[in-house]
């Protein structure tokens, strides 16, 4: 068989057409090589989020307003940011917005660290557990939001009749009318969100730790409590500071939820820097001052990530001496300590003075103990299915029911009503299966793009030895911090200039541009753990670079493909903002389409309802089909940083 | 392999590769646009010269219904396209910014108008006949007019009317059919309007409910009390606030007395985000009383699907403080893309939904009610249409005038003292001086850098 040469040795001419084209490749210098492979990558990046970035600096530099009849921009300096420095407004916003981030951050890890936990658990059903488990990061925020809506009006809201049916309260509680309660719900809502991600981040950590150690800690009497505090917890403390580092740049940019439930009131008082960026940006028309609290915001985002992820060196250094002299104090060890260096640590700690596991007598007998073990396991599980599930239930609910009963006081269900008049109306409407259409290739063909440009572009990054690889890479990641409301105008004049306005090319073009930091981020930490030696054999074999990557890298790396895949089909399935902006009829998504049903004239809840559970049919199939997969990829390490 | 089912992964992703492409190929194929869900045909290629874009709030589905009829009438195709108004403002936006032609005729309302007036809508003055103009309220054509310039062309006139439930009037022993004239009525009919459903010693259905939560809604709600105290918000240029006055003061305390002397308003509006929520909860009977455009009068009234108050309703003037009446209103019209490259066809449009057979025709066969008076006085489209009558009557009082190139920024400033006065934080007279010298700031800024 023959096989193409291997890089550096003597080869003939480089042929014509794809054969020719590999040879030429792969006599290419190793920058060179990285820097085509990266070449794709950087292009759509430069294009779609550089540029946007760069323009939406200039924008804050002038003094721009579209409701003038007169379009100029005279060039104010920083009169833009230093009039948001003196505004109260600004003050009170920025400190929301952390406030809610630090709230929606240590809820979000701690009830993901209760849920992973949970399902480390061997019980029956685990498999369909983990699916359901992802249905609230299946569901798009604004079907989300408007679902959470439903359930907490304070006139016909599901919640206050349930709790008003248990006797917790006497009459229906206001709940969006008290701004520190609506604020709170704006938090919920979004942790619920967040959860599964955190959840399964968690657990892919969880499922890395050996058993052995927890066998060990057993013989020496350790219980669970024990178990948690001294093995669990040390060998997540980095799992747990990257993910606070993700969900700070993420909560820090809360948009859609506050957008659908409170519209920054009542009195401004749940308004976030997000949301007045976008109330100066799209209702004063204030384009210049926008600009500029987009770009304070982007500062703080980025300071914030910088202080996280300062932690994260420091915890990884702190460690590594431990890990190095985990191996001598090992003599009488109680843990079997593998090559990790988390795990390594938790050895050092456990051996360490004042730390010692102290053996007590257990309180119950056995047998007491398992059974309780196992009630709490059902509890737990019953918990997490309906913290998950609840919305989703009664959305299903309200899309077979008749309005007049989904809104009655207090609602009345009944089977003898149930219909799917909603589902087939809609169905039989050529523009929402035209949205369906539109949503469906913009989802398969950025995933199929994300990972393609992704992978060229995170091969070399992750195995080849690149002057300021590390400094490129966190540039790539740094351009999510910037808040995706201050550059919807920049995009679309970018978009527009191409000639690509409410086409699907440029909704694909753009996902792609900005999931790609994620992509590369993920794909990175996975090839960066494939053995070396794979590849060497590869290439002794006569195998190009690109075949290396193509016939072995990515193969190998199919769980994480698969994993990182699946984030991607998700969020641009879900994608909302950039839809709304650069769509107008033609390539409009089933997201946008769904969210028109909140015109002026009515509020078909129904209507909404069922746009709303086919909307997320089609990632529930998805996931319920991959979930092995998911979890597999999850798990060796498409997510651990 | 020969003679193996099994696919070698090099073929795999060969296909995979080819399908991708493949896909990416057909979505980069420019999409026939979808018909509006009614079984339209797609226009044949040389009609495609006549047609018009517009972009509209959702409508009833009659307001597009009138398409084709326009259509027949000037072989121009009108192509709807419409989206919620909460995210209409980001649309427009984008139209300014990149100078967008995508639509010819842009929707509008009096809040609109006078915010994007100058900069999105082409001027009118000499496309209008007079006639037209003279023949739709003068309070309506001043809405649509920013610097002297007709900048949208009215066609439905959305003045908010009264609707009491008559079985709550009845249970608190009013007559119905005599709803309360002023806002001192209300306020004194409140304690009995009111109601401890539960019996927890809490009231939990209340006389009016209103959208509270964005700024939006609390600048409208002073709106309806200034114009029924025959208040004025702006000068006629935009140049100064007006509502610094006697007038704008008795609003301010009718605000305050609606929301905490007397406990009119429920306070679950403060949680409600959009008239939409406020019409489920009249619908079902949770408050005695409501301010809406008339063409809800169905939804109420007639949609068993949707109300439990059918039959019930009873339809009339909004209270007033200094006058009978004061309302407040989101007169629909449309106005020509600035940017467009098809005005002429746009302006056909425009002209068309002005014409009195248009407005005839909209007056007899939709909930939405024509703009011209002639119309609106026609005794047929009184008989037809239950709510022309009383919009007739309605639109003789104050409505509106309350737009201004900084709408939202004025909004905003509302929301924050009406909070403070509701908290008990400042008097109404503070709370009314406060928000003056706000706004004015606002419009020295803006009039300052224009």
């Amino acid at each position: 068989m023959t096989r193409a040469s291997s890089p550096g040795s003597t080869s003939p001419l480089p042929g014509r057409g794809i054969a020719g084209l590999s040879r030429r490749i792969n006599r290419l210098s190793p920058t060179r090589f990285a820097l085509l492979m990266i070449a794709p990558g950087a292009l759509l990046l430069v294009v779609f989020v550089v540029l946007p970035i760069l323009y939406s600096s200039v924008m804050s530099l002038q003094s721009i307003n579209f409701v003038r009849a007169e379009q100029t921009r005279p060039f104010v300096g920083a009169d833009n940011f230093v009039k948001a420095l003196g505004d109260d407004l600004f003050w009170a916003s920025l400190g929301r917005s952390f406030y809610v981030a630090f709230v929606r951050v240590v809820l979000t890890v701690g009830l993901g660290l209760f849920f992973a936990l949970l399902l480390n658990e061997t019980f029956f059903g685990r498999g369909v557990v983990r699916v359901l488990m992802l249905v609230p990061w299946a569901i798009a925020p604004v079907v989300g939001a408007l679902m959470w809506q439903l359930i907490f009006n304070a006139k016909y809201g599901v919640l206050n009749a349930i709790l008003l049916a248990v006797g917790v309260i006497t009459s229906y509680v206001a709940w969006m009318g008290n701004p520190l309660l609506s604020l709170h719900i704006v938090i919920l809502v979004e942790t619920w969100r967040a959860v599964p991600f955190a959840a399964l981040f968690l657990l892919a950590a969880l499922q890395s730790i050996p058993a052995s150690q927890y066998r060990a800690a057993k013989v020496d009497g350790a219980n669970a409590l024990q178990c948690l505090r001294f093995i669990t917890l040390p060998a997540l403390r980095k799992t747990i500071l990257i993910l606070v580092l993700v969900e700070t740049i993420w909560a820090l940019q809360l948009f859609d939820t506050l957008y659908i439930l409170t519209q920054g009131g009542p009195g401004l008082k749940t308004t976030v820097l997000t949301y007045l960026v976008f109330t100066q940006a799209f209702e004063s028309l204030n384009m210049g001052y926008a600009s500029a609290i987009g770009l304070l915001l982007f500062l703080c985002i980025l300071l914030s990530a910088g202080v996280i992820f300062w932690l994260i060196v420091r915890e990884q250094r702190q460690r590594q001496p431990a890990a190095d002299a985990a191996p001598s104090r090992r003599g009488s060890a109680s843990f079997e300590v593998t090559q990790t260096w988390t795990l390594a640590d938790v050895g050092a700690l456990a051996q360490s003075p004042g730390r010692q596991i102290r053996r007590r007598r257990p309180l119950l007998m056995p047998k007491v103990t398992r059974q309780l073990r196992r009630l709490g396991l059902a509890a737990g599980i019953i918990f997490m299915l309906v913290w998950t599930l609840l919305p989703f239930v009664w959305i299903a609910i309200v899309s077979v029911q008749p309005m007049v009963n989904v809104t009655s006081v207090p609602p009345e269900i009944g089977l003898r009503s149930v219909n799917l008049e909603q589902y087939q109306v809609q169905l039989q409407d050529a523009s929402f299966v035209l949205t369906i259409r539109n949503s469906l290739l913009v989802a398969i063909i950025t995933t199929a793009l994300c990972v393609a440009v992704g992978s060229l572009a995170a091969y070399p990054l992750a195995r080849m030895h690149l002057p300021y690889r590390n400094f490129f890479m966190g540039l790539a990641v740094s351009t999510r911090m910037v808040p995706a409301v201050t550059l919807l105008i920049p995009l679309f004049l970018v978009v527009r200039q191409l000639g690509l306005v409410d086409t699907l090319p440029s909704l694909i073009l753009v996902y792609t541009a900005f999931f790609l930091p994620y992509i590369l981020w993920m794909l990175r930490n996975f090839f960066e753990d494939m053995p070396r030696s794979l590849e060497s054999a590869a290439m002794v074999d006569g195998c190009s670079r690109l075949g290396t990557l193509v016939r072995i890298i990515l193969p190998v790396s199919a769980p994480g493909v698969t994993a990182t895949a699946i984030f991607c089909l998700i969020v641009s399935w879900n994608e909302f903002l950039f839809a709304l902006v650069l769509t107008t009829r033609s390539a409009k998504t089933l997201i946008v389409k769904i969210a028109e049903y909140r015109g002026l004239w009515d509020l078909p809840l129904n209507k909404l309802a069922a746009g709303g559970v086919m909307a997320i049919l089609p990632i529930l199939l998805i996931v319920f089909l991959l979930s092995r997969q998911i979890i597999r990829g999850l798990t060796e390490g498409a997510v651990k940083g | 392999m020969l003679g193996s089912n099994r696919v070698s992964r090099r073929q795999f992703l060969k296909i995979a590769g080819m399908g991708a492409g493949s896909s990416f190929l057909a979505a980069c194929v420019p999409v026939a646009t979808a018909p509006q869900g009614d079984g339209e045909e797609a226009a044949p290629a040389e009609e495609m010269m006549q047609k018009i874009t517009i972009l509209s709030q959702p409508s009833p589905p009659e307001a597009k219904g009138m398409l084709p009829a326009f259509k027949e009438a000037t072989g121009i195709e009108g192509e709807w396209n419409e989206i919620p108004f909460s995210d209409l403002q980001a649309k427009y936006a984008t139209i300014l910014a990149g100078q967008d032609s995508s639509f010819d005729v842009l929707y509008s309302w009096d809040g609109l108008t006078a915010l994007y007036g100058a900069s999105l809508y082409d001027p009118l003055n000499d496309e209008i006949e007079q006639a037209v103009l003279d023949d739709i309220p003068v309070p309506v054509v001043q809405d649509a007019t920013v610097g002297g310039s007709l900048r949208v062309v009215p066609f439905s006139v959305l003045v908010y009317v009264g609707f009491y439930n008559k079985d709550i009037f009845e249970e608190a022993g009013f007559d119905p059919e005599s709803p309360p004239e002023s806002w001192q009525d209300v306020f004194e009919m409140a304690p009995a309007l009111n109601k401890d459903t539960t019996g927890d010693g809490q009231t939990d259905r209340y006389t009016w409910l209103w959208p509270l939560q964005s700024s939006n809604g609390v600048f409208v709600f002073y709106a309806i009390f200034l114009n029924g105290a025959n208040g004025t918000m702006y000068s006629p240029d935009f140049m100064s606030v007006a509502f610094n006055s006697p007038e704008g003061l008795d609003a301010m305390q009718a605000v305050y007395d609606a929301l905490v002397t007397y406990e009119v308003m429920d306070p679950a509006g403060w949680g409600i985000g959009t008239n939409e929520e406020a019409h489920i909860s009249y619908a079902q009977g949770l408050c005695a009383m409501q301010v809406d455009p008339g063409r809800y009068h169905g939804l109420y009234n007639e949609n068993e699907e949707k109300s439990k108050i059918v039959g019930r309703t009873k339809l009339g003037l909004v209270p007033g403080i200094n006058l009978r009446s004061g309302s407040s209103g989101a007169n629909i019209g449309y106005g020509i893309n600035r940017f467009s490259e098809n005005k002429e066809a746009g302006l056909e449009y425009l002209k068309y939904y002005s014409s009195v057979e248009a407005q005839r025709e909209m007056g007899l066969t939709t909930t939405q009610l024509p703009v011209r008076m002639s119309v609106l006085a026609d005794p047929e489209v009184q008989t037809t249409n239950p709510v022309a009558a009383i919009t007739s009557e309605q639109a003789n009082y104050p409505a509106s005038r309350f737009g201004s190139p900084v709408y939202f920024d004025v909004a905003a400033v509302f929301d924050e003292q009406i909070q403070n006065m509701k908290n008990g934080d400042i008097s109404p007279q503070e709370a009314l001086e406060m928000s003056a010298a706000d706004s004015q700031a606002l419009l020295d800024e803006f009039w300052q850098s224009a």
